[in-house]
């Protein structure tokens, strides 16, 4: 009996321990040093922490609320106010960059969600509300970059031409450089390809020949460079008339129930007009023998 | 050869003509009562310019609930209408005698609920000084089209239908109102239309009441079944129901029924007539009405049941408002009150007497009102996109004074147009229940001087 007793009073124990544990040690962010210190592509310009906000307004303000207003929900742990000067002198530039881009828990990740210049923009926009953080001016690390897209119509082949400033502004070939391919979608860009650069600077692909264009077989190429970090948002778009042709029909063109009046079904303008005006004189017949009734008089 | 049994065989043309023609005369109690319908549509008008001038912002309907008293007052009116023909077209082709005395009766109900449902439909709109581009501009795809078109063409039938029987009792009334105004005495020379009696003008005129008593039918089901489509056509719960066009079809046979049964004792007594509105007519009025409701029921059964059974996820919240949650109490008095138990009293012959007959009937009609009432709320306030950020308000209805007062003068505006007709025309067809008495037409003529 005492055995037993003990038994279940150390299970219990051990349960609420295991609760309390689990409850107060909530994983921790865990920040390698080089993400701290590392500082966005581009300089932040109030263009950029206004794009921030509308972005931060769509996929944030619903957990954190605005920033400096200590709104945010009351999840376990919390989000966390965002605006604070708490949260601003311990968290760099590349610190939130990482806390958004990898999240934790109930903190999602916004790896995929967002591109990286929405994310960046993002950062520029919490981290303005840090006094000290300067919104013009800043150094770009990245290096000026050129690129040319020459095609050729027989094999469908695209090639791209990378190129650099160096330090005495002359213009030199980039070798080594991924060079990625895109096709222009309705919702996003398809890759189509991912080239390094030659020793002459060429990255070249063949076009696929699985690609759906507008009716005319037209798509929209885009260049650009895959590390934008180091060669930045150099980009070229090209259209190529190498595409499969595609005809969209458009619905608002046929007869449809749910279309414009010039659109009404011909079963249903023969049906209603039929039959309103087969009523119709019947009616407006009526009416007339009403007047043959004082001829009828003398019969 | 199937005589009307009725209480006192064998009146006289004399007679006949005398009692259908003195409540014209007699003004007994029309004044105030003239006078009570006419405040009643003062205070509507009143309404209705306020409504003018400052917009349906003076009704509760709102972006949600934006169908109320007035679409539901629609169909009731469109529902008791429909009467017309079931009585004068229905019963009538297939040889029912009895209907005789209660057919205009029946008509005249028709004409002044069909044009009243009209205008309840240019109540609803905010702006109806454009209703006209309904017609320039409207959609042959759209209900709302085939509705207005089948609602003109029910009022132009059913008003051809009232007017073609009275023509045969022209002479009657030009002979037996000499002592009334000038303007009567003219109006009832021009309505003739020249009308002696003779054999072909007998033929002819039978021929288009056919002819009309015809057409009536599919019109009057197309028009209820058009109505029922305004809602069935959309994909919104508690409307999107393959029956709703015979769900509503009935349900306005039981409404127009009760109406009757409401008319037939009013002027049975009122107009005193209680030798041709005999208790052997209530008996069969309530034995129509047993059958009639009981159609009804039938389909209410399947309305409710069927989807019910199933308790879609959509629907759950619209079918526990209705049976027990905010409209549980109006839902089942009128399923109860204004269905059920009037079908168990009918049964009996005793309740088949006129003063029973009224008070069930009166039932009935109140039930039928807030029936379309129920029909039409509920659902929109259970739209497939939940309702969000909006003012609390938007979430419920009620309708407003301004609404219960429109509504109100829409009522008694048919009523009005029902009594207007009640004082200027015989409110049965006098050549009609001679022939049945067994008189010749040579003997109307001899009558009517026209021989
Ligand atoms: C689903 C709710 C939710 C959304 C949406 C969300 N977060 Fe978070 N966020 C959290 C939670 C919860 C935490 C705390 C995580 C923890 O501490 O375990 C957090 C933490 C953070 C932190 C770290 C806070 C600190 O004190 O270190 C940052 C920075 C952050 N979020 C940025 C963002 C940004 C930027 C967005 C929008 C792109 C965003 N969050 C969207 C829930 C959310």
């Amino acid at each position: 009996m005492n055995s037993k007793k003990i038994t279940y009073k150390g299970l219990g124990i051990v349960t609420i321990l295991f609760f309390i544990f689990s409850i107060s040690a909530s994983a921790q962010w865990n920040i390698p040093d080089n993400v701290k210190n590392k500082k966005a592509p581009q300089d932040a310009t109030y263009e950029l922490i206004k794009t921030g906000k509308s972005v931060y307004n769509n996929k944030c303000s619903s957990c954190h609320g605005h920033p400096g207003k200590g709104d945010f929900l009351k999840l376990n742990p919390v989000p966390g106010d965002l605006g604070t000067s708490d949260f601003q002198n311990n968290n760099t530039e590349g610190s939130v960059f990482f806390k958004l881009d990898e999240g934790m828990g109930s903190m999602p990740s916004f790896k995929n969600q967002l591109s990286e210049t929405d994310k960046w923009c993002v950062t520029f926009y919490i981290k303005s509300f840090d006094d000290n953080f300067v919104v013009k001016g800043k150094k770009s690390t990245s290096i000026k970059t050129n690129l040319t897209v020459s095609s050729d119509n027989k094999a469908k082949k695209l090639k791209a031409k990378a190129e650099f400033e160096d330090k005495d502004g002359n213009m030199k070939v980039l070798k080594g450089a991924d060079v990625a391919f895109f096709v222009k979608r309705y919702f996003g860009n398809l890759s189509i390809g991912n080239v390094k650069t030659d020793e002459n600077g060429y990255a070249e692909i063949v076009f696929p020949d699985d690609i759906a264009g507008d009716s005319t077989g037209n798509a929209e190429v885009i260049i650009k460079f895959k590390d934008t970090d180091a060669y930045g948002n150099t980009a070229v778009t090209k259209t190529v008339s190498w595409a499969n042709p595609v005809h969209y029909e458009n619905p608002l063109n046929e007869r449809h129930m749910w279309g414009n009046r010039s659109s009404a079904p011909i079963w249903l303008l023969i049906t209603y007009f039929s039959v309103v005006i087969g009523v119709w004189a019947v009616i407006l017949w009526v009416v007339f023998q009403i007047t043959r009734i004082k001829k009828l008089a003398k019969e | 050869m199937s005589k009307v049994k009725n209480k006192e065989p064998g009146k006289s043309l004399n007679t006949i003509v005398s009692d259908l023609t003195k409540p014209l005369k007699t003004h007994y109690g029309f004044t105030p009562w003239i006078l009570f319908l006419t405040a009643i549509m003062l205070l509507g008008i009143g309404a209705y310019i306020i409504q003018l001038r400052d917009g349906l912002g003076v009704t509760a309907m709102r972006d949600y609930i934006s169908w109320g008293l007035y679409i539901s007052s629609f169909i009731f009116f469109i529902a008791t209408a429909l009467i017309g023909m079931l009585i004068s077209a229905v019963l009538g082709l297939i040889g029912i005698k009895w209907i005789t005395p209660i057919a205009r009766i029946a008509e005249m109900i028709a004409v002044g609920f069909a044009l009243w449902a009209g205008l309840v439909i240019i109540f609803d709109m905010g702006r109806p000084d454009r209703f006209w581009h309904l017609f320039v501009y409207g959609r042959v795809q759209s209900p709302i089209v085939w509705d207005v078109t089948v609602v003109i063409t029910y009022v132009a039938i059913s008003i051809l239908l009232y007017l073609l029987p009275l023509i045969p009792d022209m002479p009657f009334l030009k002979k037996a109102m000499t002592d009334q105004a000038k303007w009567k005495q003219k109006m009832y020379h021009i309505l003739s239309f020249g009308w002696v009696g003779s054999e072909g003008q007998y033929k002819l005129i039978k021929r288009l009441i056919r002819v009309l008593a015809v057409l009536i039918i599919p019109v009057a089901l197309a028009i209820h079944t058009v109505t029922s489509w305004l809602f069935a056509m959309t994909l919104r719960v508690g409307w999107d129901s393959t029956i709703f066009g015979p769900y509503y079809v009935t349900g306005a046979f039981v409404t127009g029924g009760a109406a009757v049964v409401i008319a037939m004792f009013i002027f049975s007594t009122d107009f005193r007539l209680k030798n041709y509105i005999t208790h052997f007519h209530f008996d069969k009025m309530g034995r129509l009405m047993v059958l009639l409701m009981l159609v009804y029921f039938y389909f209410n059964i399947n309305e409710f049941l069927v989807p019910g059974y199933k308790m879609k996820l959509l629907e759950k919240p619209h079918l526990y408002g209705l049976f027990q949650g905010d409209f549980a109490l109006m839902f089942w008095l009128v399923q109860i009150g204004g269905m059920i138990i009037p079908i168990i009293l009918l049964l009996f012959k005793k309740m088949r007497k006129p003063l029973p007959s009224l008070i069930i009937a009166i039932a009935v009609l109140i039930g039928a009102f807030f029936k379309r009432y129920i029909i039409t709320i509920p659902t929109l306030m259970h739209p497939h996109l939940p309702i969000q950020n909006v003012p609390a308000e938007f979430h419920t209805y009620w309708p407003t004074t301004f609404e219960w007062s429109i509504t109100m003068m829409a009522i008694a505006g048919a009523v009005l147009v029902v009594t207007i007709l009640a004082k200027l025309f015989p409110i049965m067809p006098i050549w009609e229940i001679a022939h049945e008495e067994g008189i010749t037409n040579e003997e109307m003529n001899e009558f009517t001087g026209n021989n």
